[in-house]
């Protein structure tokens, strides 16, 4: 029963993977403004120069299907289109060219990716440790003046505007972090111990603002989770044999709060990358989310296409992550 | 902005979380220039890019290179000679020239540069070759370039783009190749830098060329670094996170001038800002936009003065002429700025017979068409809305409703393209030849890829761009330079607006700038006069 | 009725009212409370630029010369046209997909789910950014927007709950006699999945207000349009540099004064109409363009499921 619900949930994963395909192909191609003419604004671009661009790019094919090819009685022809090279490159692994600098999207994508996903895992580790631990300590103590400063400040923090908080950081710590950037560029080889110092100086400010803005949520879940632990008949029984605070909290309560917070650390990792955005363009943190900021300006569909396309597969494998997580855990799920 | 105490506190807490202090950046035996910027380059490679060519600059040697007061001095070539007839070029070039790999650059590898630039028609250079058929090295030091037309600015402007390349890196890649080649080799050239790093929206990292044939220069490494904003990049200069930037925001002066060791520079440069008017005779604009009374008007009706106080912070003057004072050489001084008059505009309006019949304020034309426009511009920089602000304004003075939107810059180039548009704020930066900017407005550019941006089209004005490219002196050239922009004014398919200041910065501290000294360590487009502070 | 009763016993909920009614009253009376008109164009001289506060000008000026505190106050119109419209569109829509899948299961079910599946998958930051950039800014474009991408959750949650209610007695006897399917969605499903509709609606508001504020930071806003998220966009690009404090934190701490006013109101009322819920999904990962996250009862749904 449980192989049955986990192989439905892969089966809808793939389903909604296969739709996201065909959405990117399409949301790219039925925007307005042609990207192709900016190529051709290109200093001077000489008409044989434009030509090859429009078939390095697979512009000078049809959309869908060929339909010249198909009336000249040329079935496999028909297929002969942008949509089919779409799928036909998608398969072979390759995400296309980018329109403006010419370098192959997987490529600009695995550089940039990792440093998202570093940004983004410091930030929300640093967020998950200071929920669980005020979450824990505000449930404990609920109905105490600390919980209620915990539950202001949580609100107060989630109500933040993430860009409004990283320009505040950005000004508190002016002359004392980087700026901006990654590395400091020369400072020391790449995979030194230097380079690495170098590289957490300047995470500092970017996860902190990502971690703050979090952290409240994890808080409020663990908060909330413990609670309704706490209230439930065992760990009275517990209380009434005498545990101490401690050790109820260890053996009991946490062990059942941690249920839903794996899920949501799951499923939020999907998603903080995508809304990585607004720190990266604060901090000039050379991510996927400053890489689809700057391909909007530039109409560089294909990177789009490519960012999208990981985006969205990370949200689909962290929710299939999630699911699975959950069907290990929960006994209820195995009952059903 | 806030305590210091609560500064320090911040610090402290930060810190403490990650467990890592402050890690000061020491100064080795190698002295490095660290230059920030906005944007670097988009592609390596000498050709296919938008940005960066400050940079390419710095891998490629040229026949001839710019200097200072728009003159022209010797590069690669040492000295040239040109035929009575004007079409046989001939260049002896310089001796013992190595590129940055150190193979030696001889007339043959400038022959086969330019031959291969005609050949895969490589974008951007080629253009600069126009009516050059074939250049030949018959010797190590002999370069001869033939033309099918004598070109009038082949030294003043031609030649100072197109670089000399190695042809064991280049040779039997197609064009599609060369366009994509974008590997670290790509920038070998005979230039004072070649690069070491590249990260994309990064930074780039660039070492000396110890061949350099005018000798060793005098920084030893160049670093550029990317930011996403400009106040970042105010912030990195203020805190000597970087030693220049080029262009800085306006906005940042204020603070920049107070900051210790620090230098602004405010110069004048070859840019101006314009608004663009949809004269083409198949535009979606309307009709009314066609006529040249009607854009007389919109140009009484803009008030530069408040455009230079809240949009460049005084940082600018106000403009009429399409050359900039940089061209002085060039400049029709016999133009007068149109002045701010709301009461003529409306005169002019009335007299074209552009009434409000209906009562709602707004003009209309004499098919009861309302005056109302398409007001666009860059949604790259916030100074863009405010001018657009105040032009709508005035605008609105003048029974005239444009209402500003923005949008970004590849946007409204599509449209422009297109000529779907009918008023848009742009920025030129541009050429100090005149001859590409004046090309702009010619009927051959209205053609798919051409630069001609407002569907002006006018056979009177081709015959003069024709007579400037093609005069065999200068004051032949000038006479016909000088009417273009008295076109160009009367017709207005450009309103030029104001000249904004370019600004620079850089640490005092690290390297002094006396503009008065030449050469002394950039003069390839970066900054001429800088030497390093002990 | 007993639950507002019940609502007005909470703390937080009473504060954060109190919080929205001055944001209520500055939008609506905004060109009285505002000493001078933000949409009227100044003339200026370069001292009247990014002034600081003084008697003239209580918040200084902006780096147009424009009275700071008069923006502030013509901003409030703005973020909550932007939050009410967009989450009242975003609820109609998860409502009625909600109900629908909910109510009457089966393929239907399936197929609405799965568009909500899909359009919880695609990153919608990035998706609103395309969008605003190529199809051009404005205030309608970007409630639209903001809407088309926030319903999801909504109609998670009706239908979580319309599953459970479609089960009882009542419900089930009117479908016995064969009583019309809009009649029974409409008064008998929709009264009582209604309450809970309200309290995330409000949640809902201050999710678009952050949206269009960061939207509106991105520099993908309306820019004649005088709002916080313009504000602060011009402030970050043209007034940090200047240190014009005064420019910069007004907006943002109104949006987090209106963003928090909400917030308490939303959980408040979220805890008297559905005590079980507590704050679970308050939690918003991506805090961008709506609290569409997923955390949805999930129990309860994989239960559902057979």
């Amino acid at each position: 029963m449980q192989f049955d619900y986990l192989l439905r949930k892969v089966f809808f994963a793939v389903i909604t993977l296969i739709v996201v395909i065909v959405f990117n192909f399409f949301l790219f191609r039925i925007l307005p403004g042609d990207p192709v003419k900016l190529l051709f604004r290109n200093p001077r671009l000489t008409r044989e120069a434009q030509e090859l661009i429009r078939v390095q790019f697979g512009l000078d094919k049809p959309v869908w299907l060929n339909i010249e090819r198909l009336s000249a009685g040329d079935i496999p022809g028909a297929l002969d289109s942008q949509f089919t090279a779409y799928i036909h490159n998608l398969l072979q692994g390759k995400l296309g060219i980018s329109f403006t600098n010419r370098q192959d999207v997987g490529e600009v994508l695995s550089e940039r990716v990792w440093r998202t996903v570093l940004l983004v895992f410091s930030g929300e580790l640093l967020a998950i440790v200071m929920g669980v631990v005020v979450g824990l300590v505000a449930a404990w103590k609920r109905g105490t003046a600390i919980d209620s400063a915990a539950l202001f400040i949580g609100l107060l923090t989630w109500a933040l505007p993430t860009f409004f908080l990283g320009i505040i950081l950005l000004i508190l710590a002016r002359g004392i972090l980087p700026t901006g950037g990654m590395v400091t560029p020369g400072l020391a080889e790449e995979g030194t111990l230097e380079y690495w110092i170098d590289v957490g100086r300047h995470l500092i400010l970017p996860s902190l603002t990502l971690a703050v803005v979090s952290a409240s949520g994890y808080m409020l879940i663990m908060r909330s989770s413990v609670v309704e632990v706490l209230s439930e008949a065992y760990i009275l029984t517990a209380k009434a044999k005498g545990l101490s605070n401690a050790r109820i909290l260890f053996s009991h309560a946490l062990k059942n709060a941690m249920l839903p917070m794996i899920t949501i650390i799951a499923l939020t990792l999907g998603y903080v990358v995508g809304g990585a955005i607004q720190v990266e363009t604060v901090f000039s943190w050379p991510g996927i989310g400053r890489l689809i900021y700057d391909s909007v300006a530039k109409q560089d569909y294909p990177v789009l296409q490519g960012a999208f396309l990981l985006l969205a597969v990370s949200v689909i494998l962290a929710n299939l992550t999630a699911d699975i997580l959950y069907s290990v855990f929960d006994p209820r799920v195995k009952v059903t | 902005m806030r305590s210091k105490s609560k500064k320090f506190v911040v610090a402290m807490l930060i810190f403490a979380m990650l467990g890592l202090g402050i890690v000061v950046n020491a100064q080795d035996a190698t002295t490095t220039l660290r230059i920030g910027t906005t944007y670097m380059i988009d592609t390596l490679g000498p050709g296919s890019g938008y940005y960066g060519y400050d940079i390419r600059g710095l891998f490629y040697e040229t026949l001839v290179e710019a200097a200072d007061n728009n003159n022209v001095e010797p590069g690669l070539a040492e000295s040239w000679t040109v035929s009575d007839d004007g079409l046989t070029w001939t260049f002896k070039i310089r001796e013992g020239v190595t590129f940055s790999d150190g193979t030696p650059l001889t007339a043959a590898d400038a022959a086969w540069s330019i031959n291969w630039i005609i050949e895969n028609q490589v974008v951007s250079m080629v253009s600069y070759l126009a009516f050059v058929e074939s250049a030949e090295a018959p010797d190590a030091t002999t370069l001869i370039m033939n033309l099918s037309e004598p070109v009038s600015n082949m030294i003043s402007s031609k030649l100072l783009y197109v670089y000399i390349l190695p042809p064991h890196i280049w040779e039997g890649k197609t064009a599609e190749e060369i366009a994509e080649f974008n590997e670290p080799e790509s920038t070998i050239g005979a230039g004072p830098y070649h690069l070491v790093e590249h990260q994309p929206d990064e930074y780039m990292i660039l070492e000396a060329n110890d061949n350099y044939w005018r000798g060793q220069p005098p920084v030893d490494q160049i670093i550029y670094q990317q930011y996403s904003t400009e106040d970042a990049l105010v912030q990195a200069l203020a805190a000597g996170e970087i030693d220049l930037a080029k262009v800085l925001p306006t906005s940042g002066v204020q603070t920049l001038e107070q900051t210790e060791n620090v230098q602004v520079i405010k110069t004048t440069g070859l840019n101006f800002l314009q608004l663009s008017m949809n004269v083409s005779e198949d535009g979606t604009q309307p009709a009314s936009m066609r006529d040249p009374q009607v854009r007389l008007a919109i140009d009484h009706a803009i008030d530069r003065e408040q455009i230079v106080t809240v949009g460049y912070f005084g940082l600018a003057e106000p403009a009429e002429i399409l050359f900039p004072p940089a061209m002085a050489q060039w400049r029709n001084t016999d133009i007068q700025i149109v002045p701010f008059d709301i009461a003529e505009a409306n005169r002019i309006l009335d007299e074209a017979g552009y009434a409000d019949t209906d009562g709602d304020g707004i003009r209309e034309d004499a098919d009861g068409n309302p005056l109302e426009y398409r007001l666009a511009g860059p949604d790259s920089d916030a100074y863009y809305p405010r001018i657009l602000e105040i032009i709508s304004d005035g605008l609105s003075q003048i029974g005239i409703s444009a209402l500003p939107y923005t949008q970004s810059t590849e946007s409204l180039t599509v449209l422009q393209v297109d000529y779907d548009y009918d008023m848009i704020l742009w920025d030129w930066g541009i050429d100090a030849d005149p001859h590409f900017l004046t090309s702009v407005f010619t009927c051959a550019e209205m053609a798919d890829g051409g630069w001609n941006d407002t569907g002006y089209c006018n056979p009177e004005y081709d015959a003069l761009f024709q007579t400037q490219a093609t005069a065999t002196s200068d004051e032949q050239r000038r006479d016909a330079l000088w009417k273009i922009q008295q076109m160009i004014f009367d017709d207005r398919p450009w309103i030029i607006l104001v000249y904004p200041q370019a600004i620079s910065g850089y640490r005092s501290d690290r390297f002094t700038f006396d503009p008065n000294l030449p050469n002394a360590l950039l003069k390839w487009g970066l900054f001429t006069g800088f030497s390093i502070v002990q | 009725m007993k639950q507002f009763r019940q609502f007005w016993r909470k703390p937080g909920g009473v504060i954060g009212a109190l919080m929205l009614l001055v944001v209520l009253v500055a939008a609506v009376f905004a060109p009285w409370l505002a000493p001078y008109d933000p949409y009227q164009r100044v003339q200026v001289e370069a001292s009247d630029i990014l002034a600081p506060p003084d008697s003239e000008h209580l918040l200084g000026t902006d780096d147009a010369g424009k009275d700071v505190w008069s923006q502030l106050i013509h901003g409030a119109r703005v973020s909550l046209l932007v939050g009410f419209t967009a989450s009242f569109v975003s609820m109609v829509i998860g409502t009625t997909v909600g109900l629908v899948a909910g109510y009457f299961g089966g393929k239907i079910d399936n197929f609405l789910m799965r568009i909500v599946d899909f359009l919880l998958v695609i990153p919608d930051l990035p998706l609103a950014l395309v969008i605003i950039a190529v199809w051009g800014r404005g205030l309608w474009k970007i409630i639209l927007v903001i809407s088309l991408l926030g319903w999801t959750y909504t109609a998670r949650l009706v239908r979580a709950q319309t599953l459970a209610i479609k089960e009882r007695q009542f419900i089930l006897r009117a479908r016995a006699i064969g009583a019309n399917h809009r009649r029974i969605i409409i008064y008998h499903v929709l009264p009582l999945v209604m309450p809970l509709i309200m309290a995330q609606a409000v949640l809902d508001i201050s999710a678009s207000i952050l949206a269009e504020a960061s939207l509106s930071f991105l520099g993908l806003g309306d820019p004649t349009l005088v709002s916080w998220g313009n504000m602060l966009n011009f402030a970050f690009e043209r007034a940090v540099s200047r240190q014009a404090w005064w420019f910069l934190l007004p907006p943002g701490f109104a949006i987090l004064w209106v963003t928090l006013a909400l917030i308490l109101i939303g959980t408040s009322l979220e805890e008297v109409v559905n005590p079980r819920i507590k704050s679970h999904h308050l939690f918003n990962a991506s805090r961008m363009v709506s609290l569409i996250l997923p955390v949805p009862p999930r129990a309860e749904a994989i239960k559902e499921e057979p």
